[in-house]
């Protein structure tokens, strides 16, 4: 069912599809990317194939295994049709690493690019929004990385230096709470 | 001096200054279950603008895949929807039999979906529960979990713990089912659907309850199905599609069970939904119990389960395959596999790599909340504060599947 | 040249290859228990038969050679049935020792089984006991239930190390590999044996039960036992060092070392100088140290160190732990009062053949060309024993590049290495007022060394840059803990002049750094510019020890 899908990429794309494969039932397409949403967009329209449910888009970082270095895999879907297709396109790091999105396809691509770009560093060219989702924004790195550990430490919020309010004739027991006294905190060790 | 016709009448609002408030609602907020962070720009009552923040429960469970063996992977699988952790661990067990080429006895197949469907229902009542409690209702959810706690002693029966159970294996499941416990599930879903019975007559038909989910939070089929719905809340739309009827898994195509649909998106139409799947899971679970084959419950394929302890403890051969399967870990070889399955929220999918070893090289999991919750800011918008939640509770948002 | 098929792949090997080499050109792994690239074939395990056309038998991969035209299948139904024979008569008698026995996790049985076999034992009967546990010297433990009867072990000591030191005992199914009666192993290259020995039947006593082998990561080092530089992998886990490995690098140590290397991992895990020590006469300020780790070690060398200040010792300075914004302000604060006073030809510089080039470099470039320094000395340890294989008499790893750095900085003032018995008289003649050392010990004798310790509490400022605790670290003004090889990256040159690279192991241990960090830091407290080159390790190609990494 789903072989049809890559036979008829590859006749419309030709060179634009790199390679096809059915593996444990799986169809993948890999693709290039400047083919990558024009490809999205004939899947959800043409009648046959109806690809109207965007599942989930992921990267796998393959870091020295492999170059390019990331395969960004792309899961359709049919509701109608009951069928599925994987699509992957296969990006290197540093200023390879971006995909177009295909929020313009299907809305619902926008959380799961965001999570690209997040976890893998991997840029959307085109997103409506394109901020870090489950990290926070002064995180950094990109964490599902190979090269970031898994223990890895984020740098910490700064000690607040505040000042000290001492009193002339009335000294003030620097940990007096009330009155929000704290004694400078003098220089830290190497 | 002021004189009648001077004076202002304190309700004549048309001068006081008036501009969007923003307010964040969250991340520590009974109705953010888990914890999320709404930012609302509000007019009034009204929610102009609403952005929706999450990872506050980002555990970094993908991560965590890729430094455990295969089979440790389950015990964080139970944690992501920790409502129906049953569900999770058969979506995972599912994709590296999948990659595998592992065949599952048959027997572990029942059990299996014994009780995932044990586990939805759990999901369910909780959804159902927490949304009557936080519309006022808090006696209806105390009834949710009564009924839900006769089922958690099902689970801590047979797995030994009430939530995080680590029930399944690659290629079945832990233990077979104690003596007597389909004697107990039958009964224990009896009561659980005593007990409901009793919710539905204190809450569907409620006043208060129905005018505060019936038409609010609605969302189109178009707009769904654009966003990227799947399970119950895209049933409340009008589309009949679900994962164990249009591919079948496990072994689901030899139940007889109906899927609900509702028509208007809106949340009364989901909160009936849930209602109704789980009369349908009870249905399944007594089947399943009456067809029940007998049989071991993990594979005999000695690349994937733990050898009998008699021979562990007393043969060589035996000794090396358990230590090898438990300190290196399955050997999955070298690919790559996406496998789906309807977990209480919708499509759970799971996509894995492996690249020969005994620790996956990449998990991916593809939460069916994730999608649902993008689409929050549009079906909050235009509504008021206290519609948000209904809404949300009739998305069941579980962060641990949101965030992992 | 020959062009072979095995399992459908083309490769072409030179004549005289045997099929295990070949197969593994192109990635198919032929299992085996008793060959070994640098021992004789024996073909006695019969673990890597495979099926060549034309041949009606199965072949011992390892003593076929290739030949043009060969069609090699080590996948096919006749060989499977082969691998899992041979298994399972290994296995009959083999004693469930999984759970007690160090090489699970790394043990052939163990991996082989999981590929090659998968079977149930069909054995009804006991299994044949032998004695276990037996310490048979040299550091080994040999367990002969466990013994595969490969025979490695006899042929590594017949052919490497000549002595011919065990052998098989007895018949059939009693067989058992010992040493010889009243003849314990001796020499220093037993480890080697443990390293072959596929099954767990010979162990290396200084490891027994102390980790896991999965637990245990690695980095690729060098050995800093003497100038050879063997190629080691630092094996660790949670900061400790657990074991040292040979690696195999054909130009330097083939797959082998020397027992003395293997031990030469413990003064990283022991007595540690772990935190900056000043010692001085005012009051001092004292901070808590900021170390966690081996908290009982270092509370109890605070101890006594604050109570040997207050003993009759000539020098009754305070031994204070202090942050290293403290030392290296004391150490900057001392060094330019000599500087001022008497100039850099003063003070002595005793460089570290233990540590690595670049940081030998370091140390060079900021007392030659910032404090003014022309007395260089070389440190390090005394002379041991070397031998013909690899072992050499000088215990130092880097004595090379020591003279290296020594170029590199300072060849424009002609500036030499003296001998560290200088040291001892210079300071003794008055000649120096002030002292740096790389390294907690000089090679000199131990009248020597007293000598100098006394001497030292006349000096002026004594800054020792050390990883471990000695007496000269006692006698120092200021003492900064510096890192040891496992924790550092860095280029040991050895003795043939070959640049090798060494990859951190364990993260730092204590407060220690690396003594390019410390002399930077130290060169910014005195106000200097100072940064270290980076071309330290670019070797030319030719010098860098092929295979090296």
């Amino acid at each position: 069912m789903s072989q049809a899908i890559l036979e008829r990429l590859k006749e419309r794309y030709e060179d634009g599809v790199v390679e096809t494969a059915t593996e444990r039932g799986d169809d993948c397409a890999v693709l290039k990317r400047e083919i990558l949403v024009d490809v999205c967009r004939f899947l959800k329209d043409d009648a046959d194939f109806a690809m109207n449910l965007f599942v989930d888009v992921t990267a796998v970082d393959w870091l020295d295994r492999r170059t390019p270095r990331f395969d960004v895999v792309f899961q359709l879907k049919s509701i109608t049709k009951r069928h599925r297709v994987t699509l992957k396109v296969r990006v290197d790091d540093g200023d390879d690493a971006w995909v177009p999105s295909v929020t313009g396809v299907w809305r619902g691509a926008d959380w799961f690019e965001r999570e690209l770009w997040d976890m893998f560093g991997v840029r959307v060219d085109g997103h409506p929004n394109l901020r870090r989702i489950l990290m926070w924004d002064g995180f950094e790195g990109h964490p599902l990385r190979k090269d970031y550990p898994v223990a890895g430490r984020q740098p910490l919020v700064p000690l607040r230096k505040s000042e000290v309010h001492v009193f002339e004739n009335n000294p003030v027991d620097p940990f007096v709470v009330g009155l929000g006294v704290v004694r400078e905190k003098s220089d830290g060790d190497a | 001096m002021a004189t009648p016709e001077t004076a202002r009448d304190p309700l004549d609002v048309d001068d006081l200054p008036m501009e969007p408030m923003v307010l964040k609602m969250g991340p520590s907020h009974p109705t953010m279950h888990g914890v999320i962070e709404l930012t609302l720009r509000l007019d009034g009552e009204t929610v102009r603008a609403a952005d929706v923040e999450i990872g506050y429960l980002h555990r970094g469970f993908e991560k965590m895949g890729e430094v455990s063996t295969w089979n440790q992977v389950f015990a964080y699988a139970d944690r992501l929807n920790y409502n129906s952790p049953m569900l999770n661990e058969l979506g995972y067990a599912m994709a590296v039999e999948k990659l595998m080429g592992v065949d599952v006895p048959e027997r572990a197949q029942f059990l299996r979906v014994i009780a995932s469907e044990i586990s939805r229902i759990c999901d369910h009542l909780t959804c159902v529960g927490a949304g009557a409690m936080e519309l006022g209702a808090f006696t209806a959810f105390l009834y949710a979990v009564k009924a839900r706690e006769f089922l958690y002693e099902l689970l801590e029966k047979i797995s030994g713990h009430r939530l995080t159970v680590n029930y399944m294996r690659v290629g079945g499941v832990w233990l077979d089912m104690p003596d007597g416990w389909d004697g107990a599930v039958r009964q224990a879903l009896t009561d659980a659907a005593g007990v409901m019975r009793e919710f539905h007559k204190l809450v569907t038909r409620h006043r208060i309850f129905f005018d505060r989910m019936e038409g609010v939070g609605i969302i189109s089929q178009e707009d769904a199905l654009a966003w990227g719905f799947t399970g119950p809340c895209l049933r409340s739309t009008g589309i009949d599609y679900d994962i164990r009827k249009a591919h079948p898994y496990s072994c689901y195509d030899r139940f007889d069970f109906d899927i609900p649909v509702g028509d208007k998106g809106d949340n009364y139409d989901r909160y009936l939904i849930r209602l109704e799947e789980i009369e349908q899971s009870r249905r399944i679970i007594e089947q399943a119990f009456d067809r029940m084959p007998g049989g071991p419950v993990v594979s005999s394929d000695p690349r994937v389960a733990l050898p009998e302890k008699g021979p562990v403890y007393n043969t060589i051969e035996s000794m090396m395959n358990h230590f090898k399967l438990v300190y290196d870990g399955i050997r999955v070889p070298p690919g790559a596999v996406y496998s789906f399955s309807e977990a209480a929220n919708g499509e759970l999918g799971f996509y894995i790599v492996a690249d020969g070893t005994g620790k996956p090289y990449r998990v991916r999991v593809r939460g069916p909340v994730f999608a649902i919750m993008q689409a929050l800011p549009q079906m909050l918008i235009g509504g008021m504060i206290a519609d948000i939640v209904p809404t949300f509770d009739g998305i069941n948002m579980i962060a641990g599947e949101l965030d992992r | 040249m020959a062009k072979l098929t095995i399992n459908g792949k083309d490769v072409e090997a030179a004549a005289g290859t045997n099929l295990v080499e070949a197969a593994k050109q192109v990635g198919v792994e032929i299992p085996v228990f008793c060959y070994h690239p640098k021992l004789s074939i024996a073909a006695q395990c019969r673990m890597c038969l495979v099926e060549v056309e034309k041949m009606p038998k199965l072949v011992p991969a390892c003593q076929t050679p290739v030949a043009e035209g060969m069609v090699v299948k080590t996948d096919s139904e006749r060989v499977k049935t082969a691998q899992a024979g041979v298994m399972e008569f290994l296995l009959l008698n083999h004693p469930v020792d999984c759970p007690i026995c160090d090489q699970a996790g790394e043990c052939a049985l163990q991996d082989y089984y999981m590929v090659y076999d998968l079977t149930g034992s069909r054995s009804t009967v006991g299994k044949v006991h032998k004695p276990k546990v037996q310490d048979i010297g040299g550091g080994v433990v040999l367990d002969s239930e466990r013994c595969v009867m490969c025979s490695r072990c006899v042929r590594y000591f017949d052919e490497i190390t000549g002595d011919a030191q065990m052998g098989f005992f007895n018949r059939g199914d009693r067989v058992e590999v010992s040493i010889f009666p009243d003849s314990p192993l001796h020499g220093e290259y037993c480890g080697n044996v443990v390293d072959l020995c596929p099954v767990g039947a010979l162990t290396w006593k200084d490891f027994r039960f102390k980790c896991r082998v999965w637990f245990l990561e690695k980095a690729a080092s060098v050995c800093p036992g003497c100038a050879r530089g063997c190629n080691v992998t630092v094996e660790h886990n949670e900061g400790k060092v657990f074991r040292l490995k040979p690696r195999d690098n054909e130009a330097v140590n083939q797959c082998w070392m020397c027992d003395e290397g293997r031990a030469s991992y413990k003064f990283v895990n022991e007595g540690r100088l772990l935190d900056p020590v000043v010692r001085e006469e005012k009051k001092g300020v004292t901070t808590e140290t900021l170390s966690s780790q081996r908290s009982e070690e270092r509370k109890a060398y605070v101890k006594k160190e604050e109570a040997k200040a207050g003993s009759r010792e000539p020098h009754t300075r305070k031994a204070v732990v202090v942050t290293w914004e403290r030392a290296l302000a004391v150490a900057a604060e001392q060094l330019v009062k000599v500087v001022a006073t008497k100039g850099g030809a003063a003070i002595g510089v005793v460089l570290s053949p233990q540590a690595t080039l670049e940081d030998n470099r370091a140390v060079v470039r900021f007392a030659a060309d910032h404090l003014g320094v022309t007395a260089f000395y070389m440190g390090g340890r005394l002379d041991g024993e070397g031998d013909a294989f690899l072992r050499l008499a000088d215990k130092n790893p880097n004595r090379a590049g020591v003279l290296a750095a020594l170029e590199m900085g300072a060849v424009a003032r002609g500036l030499a290495a003296r001998t560290a018995d200088d040291v001892v008289a210079d300071v003794e003649s008055g000649k120096l007022s002030a002292l740096i050392v790389m390294g907690n010990n000089l090679p000199v004798s131990p009248d020597a060394r007293a000598r100098l310790v006394s001497a030292a509490a006349r000096l002026d400022a004594v800054i020792v840059m050390a990883s471990n605790r000695s007496e000269l670290v006692d006698a120092a003004t200021v003492a900064l803990p510096s890192a040891t090889f496992a924790e550092k990256e860095g280029t040991f040159v050895n003795a043939m002049g070959m640049h090798q690279k060494l990859r951190r192991g364990i993260a730092l241990v204590g407060r220690a750094l690396p003594e390019t960090q410390i002399v930077q830091k130290l060169a910014a407290k005195m106000g200097f510019d100072f940064r270290p080159a980076r071309e330290a390790s670019a070797a030319s190609p030719a010098t860098a020890a092929p295979g090296a990494h």
